[in-house]
């Protein structure tokens, strides 16, 4: 009787000073996607020769003109992108001193064809990628021949894209 | 005297021996922490981890693939609050993955095309406010494995008290409970990778210790 007393008391040990504590443990994602680099290729230069001409301002609209500028942009399809241009920039004259002021308009479209494009006026900046991950731009611009030095003119055109 | 007396109670040597064994099985985990009294396991004591940020842990805004380091900030991270009893204290254990995968699929694994090295950081903050100025980082080694122990409710680098008195009424935690909070934030490395989601998962595991 005694030896069974002994048994019972230690086995009510454990059981009785320990209770329950709970934890908890939670799983959580984490997420990034990541987007094609924005490439930017030109297709054709800007060419002024054609440009139409009244006194002496030389205009060559984006939308119209077979000498605007066209380039293509390529990145994740169907992404939202942001896009910024110099407006105004200087070209040098490569064979003597002077240099003409070119004021760039551009327009844009989802498609390859200059004659649906939109002009694209600086306040206009959020567009979209195709499905193939293509956008089109063609540029064009206002120049003010009256001061200008005769002589060859180079410059640049600088255009920025940027997903949203 | 008396403990010698019960002993000879045993009428054999084998019962004798069977009850040394059984003690000394008892006394074990008392020899393994004999400096710590482990409040919280005298007890039932619920702790509750619960997310106040939504959805993932997102590296949020355009990620580009080559576009390298990318980062979520501790201003930015990703909130949980842990209501427990606070005069005790909880492990917390954290694991993250070493990598994200494109669309999670494990098979992307260790494919540089396909998975963005992800470095997890972490925090806590236990001085009762959901204020990252309170916060206080977490270490989490190379693997993205954290663990750090601290009380619900901080105690300003004081000595713990002594215990609550022992209730003459039913015990009500809610009115011994606090609120930590715990940040999760850190960097991901996107090299030239395929363009896609990528995803990975962090489990945070607390308990009361």
């Amino acid at each position: 009787m005694l030896k069974s007393s002994w048994y019972l008391l230690f086995l009510l040990i454990p059981t009785g000073v320990y209770g329950q504590s709970h934890s908890q443990s939670i799983n959580i994602r984490v997420s990034a996607t990541v987007q094609e680099t924005i490439e930017l290729i030109t297709i054709e230069s800007l060419d002024l020769r054609n440009a139409n001409r009244q006194e002496s301002i030389l205009t060559l609209n984006p939308v119209q003109d077979s000498g605007a500028g066209k380039m293509v942009a390529r990145g994740t399809p169907g992404s939202e992108f942001r896009l910024d241009y110099l407006r105004q920039r200087e070209l040098t004259n490569t064979r003597g001193t002077g240099t003409l002021l070119v004021i760039y308009n551009i327009s844009g479209n989802h498609i390859d064809e200059q004659q649906t494009s939109e002009l694209l006026e600086q306040e206009v900046r959020d567009l979209e990628f195709n499905d193939d991950g293509e956008f089109y731009i063609w540029i064009g611009g206002i120049v003010d021949l009256s001061e200008a030095e005769p002589g060859s003119y180079e410059g640049d055109f600088t255009i920025e894209i940027e997903y949203i | 005297m008396k403990f010698v007396a019960t002993i000879s109670k045993f009428r054999s040597r084998k019962y004798f021996f069977s009850f040394c064994v059984y003690i000394l099985l008892l006394l074990f985990p008392l020899f393994l922490k004999a400096q710590e009294v482990d409040f919280s396991r005298y007890g039932t004591y619920t702790i509750d981890l619960e997310n106040i940020s939504m959805g993932d842990l997102i590296f949020d805004g355009p990620v580009v693939s080559g576009g390298g380091i990318y980062e979520v900030e501790l201003i930015d991270s990703y909130i949980f609050s842990i209501i427990g009893v606070k005069y005790l204290d909880v492990g917390l254990s954290i694991t993250g993955d070493g990598e994200l995968l494109l669309d999670g699929n494990s098979e992307n694994s260790g494919d540089p095309q396909k998975s963005v090295p992800f470095t997890l950081k972490a925090a806590y903050s236990n001085r009762g406010q959901n204020n990252i100025a309170d916060a206080k980082i977490i270490p989490v080694a190379g693997g993205n494995i954290g663990y750090i122990r601290f009380p619900v409710s901080g105690r300003e680098q004081q000595p713990p008290g002594p215990p609550p008195p022992p209730p003459t009424k039913p015990f009500d935690q809610a009115e011994f409970e606090e609120t930590a909070f715990l940040y999760l934030y850190g960097e991901i490395d996107v090299g030239n990778v395929v363009s896609g989601n990528y995803t990975g998962t962090i489990t945070i595991q607390i308990e009361y210790e």
